[in-house]
This record gives structure tokens, C-alpha cells and sequence, in this order.
């Protein structure tokens, strides 16, 4: 809720609309199952030594490929490790991806967008035409590229997710300054003499940051997708890292034997992917004037 | 009224239309698909093969990758019967001089390569001169350096003159690599040679090369020369043979299953239990001549002390690792080569060597000074099997206080990391049928590469030197021991598992025969066609 308030704060908007939002928010199921997912993910992340029964990498091999019991709530995998507390290690890399990759690509997408939005011109035509070209390539296959070149490893996964998923943010943050650029207030604070960055930052940025806001929450699954998808084929976490997709992996030779090993950290993919998208689109239809009452 | 009947006209010369085009069309086809083309494809043998690497080329002198559609495709001078004994190939006979530098071999008359042309002594000469040629730059250049020249006696005998004894030449004879090319085809062809035109004289004919897909190989219907050992000398029994290359290993098994593939070998062991369960598909085992070792780069700290080198051999479970990690499949290893090579072997590699003992280990360590543990980074492939290897192997480098750090490249940069020497542990795994593999790995002027455990010592060149050069084969044998007896001493790696060959074979094939070496020789396997 305090982000929600510092959301509004900026926006400038009586706080009569605020509680209007919240209600209109938490009227849709969709955005209440989004809620708590993301925040069961940030718990499990947060927490994961205290709900973990055992280390992420902790090897008991004579109980290797156990199904699920009481004793391994998800079953063990080929090493004897327990899935359930590896699925809880994994949910901190998902959620690093989702804050430190994101996060940096929205920096990125934000600078250019907002450079190329309030200046026009040559400066538009150049980041638009890089912003074009990333936009052009499969998220995945680019990623791939870039961890091609840099080498597999977490670190690079989130450089090359936060490379390859910019291009949206400065689209978007560029058509918003498009077109708040020629109100009325932006061009009282150009005459009162302001600085161009006092424009960018503290009048224009402001008043775009509803979209911005959704489109992250959007963004968000992408990247939490990509990341796994890398892992799962070898270039991202590295042995014995519980990312999720890597655990998926490791599962595929033990598919009809002991399927629990890739199940249940594709169900939890699923399970963050959908509540973030359901939370994201609920964001969108509660932010959306036009679908005021 | 009007409108509505002019409608239902309509539709129903459309409907007519599309039916009598339905009758047409099927009826066209019968004759033309059923009787013709199809009986006899359905009479047509074709074994398909499944492999997770396509060739590098089927020019062998030129590459250090070998196809099996090479052993299919060529011929060589000396075969090896299923006890590893030299056995007459393409030579019917040979006599060695007394002093051991000249080795004549008497060559079978009446062989033709595909495109016809004779075989001769001249084709012989031209194979080894241009594996010895430099400006080839052939991988296999190495092993014939014993050679000083082929003499052409006359179409069926040739000489080959030796600088220093070496009686491992029938061996390298008997390689894949030696596979005898035409001259004329090869010289004709130049760099398309390999790619577009393949000319040996084997059981199969080159037919096919699609690229990261398949190889395609016809029987050679003259072929009557085949090994004396072998059930069928005359003619392959089977039509066709299709390498396929399907690099992922689960869509590799599932088309053994479905019956697109009929022979995988290296199959995980992950996966014995379940083919086992299928009753179309029978498991081959047998011991291979391979080796699976943690190596270290021996130039690099903390690996110069011999003591820290020591400390990792002591720290490792091979039992552990065989049962947990390849399911029971395999053996451990404690000496440089594989036991399957009962002349090399060193029998005593076991006694002599580091048994799995963590208190030693950590003592070990303390000597060399790393009481307080040590930081390394430990290098793989990604493949399934050795990314796990990996992961209990630093389970139990943790429990004698070395922590490492799992590095996994897929295979080709793997290599080139290797090459580039940035590694510090790694595991790697070598499948070869004779002691000279410690030369190819262990000697000075092998390094950096393939000598990647960068082991310079010049007591290891002058063992490994003298053993290779010794006059007979028993000596070179002695020798040799005494040299892995050495590198046991020295724990220049750490030798961890004899993995046991593992090919899955579905019903419809009959007559498979396991070969230690040439997996698939083309000893008479016939194909059952429903």
C-alpha cells in the first residue's frame, strides 16, 4: 500500500481518486490472486533459510528420486536434494531477475525514451532507430546472443535480459513525452526558465508514470521467463544454483521416472508468471481514466 | 422464390464439383503410389543410426573427429578382431625385418574402390605421404612420425621404412584415421574432397552429406574383401545405412523408441533402467576403452605441489560417483588407462593408488600449506552426466575444505576454453585403445593443448619416448607400465571411472556384435523388414 501512496503523491492527483483506484483494484479477483502470489514469492525469497527443511545444495544420495512425502514435500532429484527446498532457494533468483534485470532495462528504456521524447529531432531519429533494432529481435535469441558473447553465468543473464528488454520502455516513454511536451505546464515551466532535466525529472516523468508502472509489471514475467529459459539450457545459473529453469533441466532425463523433479518448479514458473501478469492487467484496467466508473 | 432456387443450383454444382475432384484425385493414386514405388521401398533394408554430433568432415586425414560412416566408407591395412588381436585388412599379410625399421606388407589384389579404380600399392604411398605431408596438417600426423618412407615394391607390396623401432604401427594402421584414400579421387577433388566426393573402398558407398542432419551410405554390391574374422565377408546385408545426428539427448531416445533410430550407442545411464523396461529394445554392455578423470592444470598454484595433487585424489568417492551418478554402470578407475587394455594396463594401478580417504586428504593440505581450505573453479561440459559428476564431486571436495565453483560450457567452448588455459579443475573423459593416448595427453610438447592438464616434465617425455620406441610389443608394454606406475606417483590427474560402453539396439536388428572398438563394425548385421 505505501507504494501505492507514493504512486499517487506523484501523480498529483487529489487522494479522493487514490482510494477510487484502490477499490477499483481490489474489486477485480484477478489483481487479490496476483497480489498474493507476488507476495508469497517475495516471503519465500525473503525467508527461504527459515522455510527451506534443508540447504539448497545439501547432497543426501542414497535417497536420490524419492517421490514427494512428509519428509520431502516435492520429492528428492537424482542427487538425493530436496526439491521443495531448492523450488524456495530458486524463488530468490527469480525475484533478483525480476528486480535487478528489470530495473536496469528500465533505467535504460527510460533515459532513451524520455531523451528521444522531449528533444525530437536527431536525437529521436537515432534512439528510435536502436530502439527499432532491438525491438526487431526475439527477446530469447537475443538473450541467447549475449550470453553467447559475455559467457553463461547469473550475472550475464540479468545484463542480457536487462539488454534485450529495454526497447518497450522507450517506446512508451517516449510517445508519453510526445505528447505531454506540449501542455500548457510543461511550457509554463520552460518560460519560468527551468532547466531542461528540472522538465524531464520533476514535471514530465511525474505525469507518466502510470503506463510505465504497468508495463514493468508486465515486464516483470517476461524476464522471470527468459531467465529461465537461459538456465534451462545451461547459460544462466550455474550448478548447484536452484534457479528454476535449471532444475527443470536436470529433471528431463528422470521425466517418466520421477516427474516431480521438473513439475514442481514449472508449476511454480507458471504460478509467478500468472500472477504477475493478472496483477499487471488489473493495474492497467484500474489505472485507465477511461474506464473510470 | 426466384433467388432461392438460383442459390441452390449454385451450391450444388459447387458440392458436385468438389466431390467428382475427390474421386479423381483419389482415384489417380493408387496405381500410380501403391503398386510401383512403394513395394520395393518397403523390401529395402535401411538402418538408421543415431548420433549427437554430426561430422566434421569425411575426409578423416584432415579431421580428428571421426564419423562412424568412416569405418563403413574406407578400408584399412590392418583390422582388430574382438580381442583387440591385429588381423589382415586390406593387407593379407606382413613381415617385419629383423632390425624392425622395414615392415612390407602384402596387399589384396582384386579390391576396387567405388568409383571403380583398382586399389594398388600407389594408393597406400599417397595415404600415408599425405598424412605425413605438413602442409596437410593432418591431426594424425603425429602417430605415423615413425615413418620415414613408403617404398612402392610393385602393385601389391609396399615397404615402410621406419627411423627408429615401433611396434606400434600396426595399430596405427588399424585406425580409422589410416583408412586408405584413391589417389586419383582425392587428388580430383581437392577441397570438395570429403564433402560432396567420398571414394574408399568399405563395405558402404557415400551416397548423401545433408549438414547437421544425416549421412547417407548404399552397400557396395562387389564388396568381397571383408576381414577373415568377420561372419560376412562378401556384400553388406543391409541396403542403407542413415547416420542421423539429433543433438538432444531426450528426442535421441524417444526416436529409438518410436523406431526412427535403430542403434543409439552412448546411451546415459539415467535412461538404462526405462530402455530396459522395453521390450524392442535390448542393451549391449561391454567395458570400453575409456577413461573419465578430474584433471588440473599442474602448471598453475596450487597444483605445482605435488601434495595438494595428492590431497584430490585422496578426497574422491569413485564408489560413491559410480553408484549415484552413473546408476551402477561402469568401474572405477585408479590408473592412467583403461583395464580393458590387458597388454598396457598396469595391474597394480589400484594398489598403488589414492585410496578415498577425506582425513588424509585434509592433512594432506594442511602439509602444503592450505589448512584453512582452498577456492577453485571447476570446469565442465554441460552434459547431463558430467554437469552431476560435477556436483558430487564438489559435494566431496567441500568435506576435505576445497570449495569449488561449477563453470559448465557446452562442448565446443569447452575446447576452446581448454585451449585457451583457463582452467583450473576439469573433468574430461578419453575413449582410445592404446597406451599412446598418455603420450597424445602427457607429453611437454603436447602443451597447452591437448596436454591440457599442462603437465611439463621431462622424466614423463623420456619414459613415454622410450616405451613407444622399444623394439617389440611386449617391452613397450613393460615400459609403459613403468611410465603409469610414474604418473600414479606424481598424481598427475586424478583418474575417477571406466564408464562401460552402453548401446541400445532395437529387436528388428539381428546379428548385432559387440565390438570394443569399431562400435558397429559391419560384421554381418542383418535388419528385419516388416
Amino acid at each position: 500500500m505505501a507504494d501505492n501512496n507514493y504512486l499517487i503523491d506523484i501523480q498529483d492527483k487529489p487522494s479522493s481518486s487514490f482510494s477510487d483506484f484502490r477499490k477499483r483494484l481490489l474489486r477485480s479477483k484477478g489483481a487479490v490472486f496476483g497480489a498474493s502470489i507476488i507476495i508469497l514469492l517475495i516471503v519465500c525469497a525473503i525467508l527461504a533459510p527459515l522455510i527451506a527443511p534443508y540447504g539448497y545444495d545439501e547432497m543426501n544420495l542414497p535417497e536420490g528420486l524419492q517421490a514427494p512425502s512428509q519428509k520431502h514435500l516435492f520429492g528428492t532429484d537424482e542427487l538425493g536434494r530436496d526439491i521443495f527446498s531448492r523450488v524456495v532457494f530458486g524463488s530468490r533468483i527469480s525475484l533478483q531477475i525480476a528486480t535487478i534485470a528489470v530495473g536496469v532495462s528500465l533505467i535504460i528504456g527510460l533515459v532513451l525514451g524520455a531523451l528521444a521524447g522531449y528533444y525530437g529531432g536527431i536525437v529521436d531519429f537515432g534512439i528510435c532507430a536502436l530502439t527499432d533494432t532491438a525491438w526487431a529481435f526475439p527477446m530469447t535469441l537475443l538473450a541467447i546472443a549475449f550470453i553467447a558473447a559475455l559467457g553463461p553465468g547469473l550475472v550475464n543473464v540479468m545484463i542480457a535480459v536487462a539488454l534485450v528488454s529495454w526497447a518497450g520502455y522507450a517506446r512508451l516513454v517516449r510517445g508519453q513525452f510526445l505528447s505531454l511536451r506540449e501542455q500548457e505546464f510543461v511550457e509554463a515551466a520552460r518560460v519560468l526558465g527551468m532547466s531542461d532535466m528540472r522538465i524531464i525529472f520533476r514535471h514530465i516523468l511525474p505525469n507518466s508514470l502510470a503506463p510505465i508502472i504497468v508495463l514493468t509489471t508486465l515486464e516483470v514475467p517476461k524476464a522471470i521467463i527468459v531467465e529461465s529459459s537461459l538456465s534451462f539450457l545451461g547459460l544462466g545459473a550455474q550448478p548447484p544454483t536452484p534457479s528454476w529453469g535449471s532444475i527443470i533441466s536436470s529433471g528431463r532425463s528422470f521425466i517418466d521416472t520421477a516427474p516431480w523433479i521438473s513439475f514442481f518448479p514449472g508449476l511454480m514458473i507458471m504460478l509467478v508468471v500468472l500472477g504477475f501478469n493478472l496483477f499487471g492487467d488489473a493495474l492497467r484496467d484500474a489505472l485507465d481514466p477511461r474506464l473510470k466508473d | 422464390m426466384m433467388s432461392m432456387k438460383r442459390g441452390r443450383l449454385l451450391t450444388l454444382i459447387v458440392v458436385a464439383c468438389l466431390v467428382s475432384g475427390l474421386i479423381m484425385t483419389g482415384c489417380s493414386k493408387p496405381p500410380a503410389g501403391n503398386d510401383a514405388s512403394n513395394q520395393p521401398q518397403a523390401q529395402e533394408k535401411v538402418l538408421v543410426l543415431g548420433y549427437d554430433r554430426d561430422a566434421e568432415t569425411l575426409n578423416h586425414i584432415k579431421t580428428s573427429w571421426y564419423s562412424d560412416a568412416l569405418i563403413y566408407i574406407y578400408d584399412r591395412l590392418v583390422s582388430r578382431d574382438y580381442n583387440f588381436n591385429y588381423k589382415p585388412g586390406l593387407a593379407e599379410s606382413w613381415d617385419t625385418s629383423e632390425d624392425g625399421l622395414t615392415w612390407t606388407f602384402h596387399l589384396r589384389k582384386g579390391v576396387k574402390f567405388h568409383d571403380g579404380k583398382p586399389f594398388t600399392a600407389e594408393d597406400v604411398k599417397f595415404t600415408i605421404d599425405t598424412i605425413k605431408n605438413p602442409d596437410t596438417a593432418s591431426p594424425f600426423a603425429g602417430d605415423l612420425a615413425a615413418i620415414n618412407e613408403v617404398v612402392v615394391k610393385d602393385d601389391h607390396t609396399v615397404d615402410i621404412i621406419l627411423d627408429y623401432p615401433f611396434p606400434n604401427l600396426l595399430f596405427n594402421l588399424s585406425n580409422t584415421a589410416a583408412g586408405i584414400v584413391n589417389k586419383e579421387a582425392y587428388e580430383k577433388y581437392g577441397d570438395e574432397y570429403g564433402s560432396k566426393y567420398v571414394v574408399g573402398t568399405g563395405p558402404y558407398i557415400f551416397q548423401e552429406w545433408v549438414k547437421g542432419d544425416k549421412i547417407v551410405l548404399v552397400k557396395n554390391p562387389e564388396y568381397n574383401w571383408g576381414p577373415e574374422w568377420m561372419s560376412n565377408r562378401g556384400p553388406a546385408l543391409i541396403d542403407k545405412i542413415v547416420l542421423r545426428t539429433i543433438p538432444e539427448e531426450n528426442s535421441r531416445l524417444m526416436e529409438l523408441e518410436t523406431g526412427g533410430v535403430h542403434i543409439l550407442r552412448n546411451v546415459p545411464a539415467a535412461f538404462v533402467e526405462k530402455l530396459e523396461n522395453n521390450a524392442e529394445i535390448e542393451i549391449v554392455k561391454g567395458s570400453a576403452t575409456k577413461l573419465g578423470y578430474l584433471a588440473y592444470a599442474c602448471d598453475k598454484k596450487p597444483f605445482t605441489d605435488v601434495r595438494v595433487r595428492r590431497a584430490i585424489n585422496h578426497a574422491i568417492n569413485r564408489e560413491e560417483i559410480i553408484q549415484y551418478v552413473f546408476r551402477g554402470v561402469g568401474q572405477p578407475a585408479y590408473g592412467y588407462l583403461p583395464p580393458a587394455l590387458q597388454d598396457e594396463y598396469y595391474q597394480d594401478s589400484e594398489k598403488d593408488a589414492y585410496k578415498y580417504d577425506p582425513d588424509k586428504a585434509k592433512q594432506l593440505l594442511a602439509e602444503a600449506g592450505f589448512a584453512g581450505g582452498l577456492k577453485l573453479t571447476l570446469s565442465s561440459d554441460n552434459s547431463t552426466e558430467n554437469s552431476r559428476l560435477a556436483q558430487v564431486l564438489q559435494n566431496q571436495l567441500k568435506q576435505v575444505g576445497i570449495d569449488v565453483e561449477i563453470q559448465l560450457y557446452d562442448s565446443s567452448s569447452y575446447t576452446a576454453m581448454l585451449k585457451e588455459g583457463k582452467q583450473e579443475l576439469f573433468i574430461r573423459l578419453y575413449s582410445w585403445p592404446n597406451a599412446d593416448i598418455l603420450d597424445w595427453f602427457l607429453l611437454s610438447s603436447q602443451s597447452p593443448y591437448p596436454n591440457h592438464s599442462r603437465w611439463v616434465d621431462n622424466k614423463t617425455d623420456e619414459m613415454l619416448t622410450k616405451a613407444a620406441r622399444m623394439a617389440t610389443w611386449e617391452e613397450r608394454a613393460e615400459e609403459y607400465k613403468k611410465a603409469q606406475k610414474y604418473l600414479i606417483e606424481q598424481a598427475v590427474w586424478c583418474p575417477i571411472y571406466v564408464p562401460d560402453n552402453l548401446i541400445a539396439v532395437r529387436k528388428e536388428v539381428k546379428n548385432f556384435k559387440y565390438h570394443p572398438w569399431m562400435l558397429q563394425y559391419n560384421d554381418g548385421f542383418d535388419l528385419e523388414v516388416k
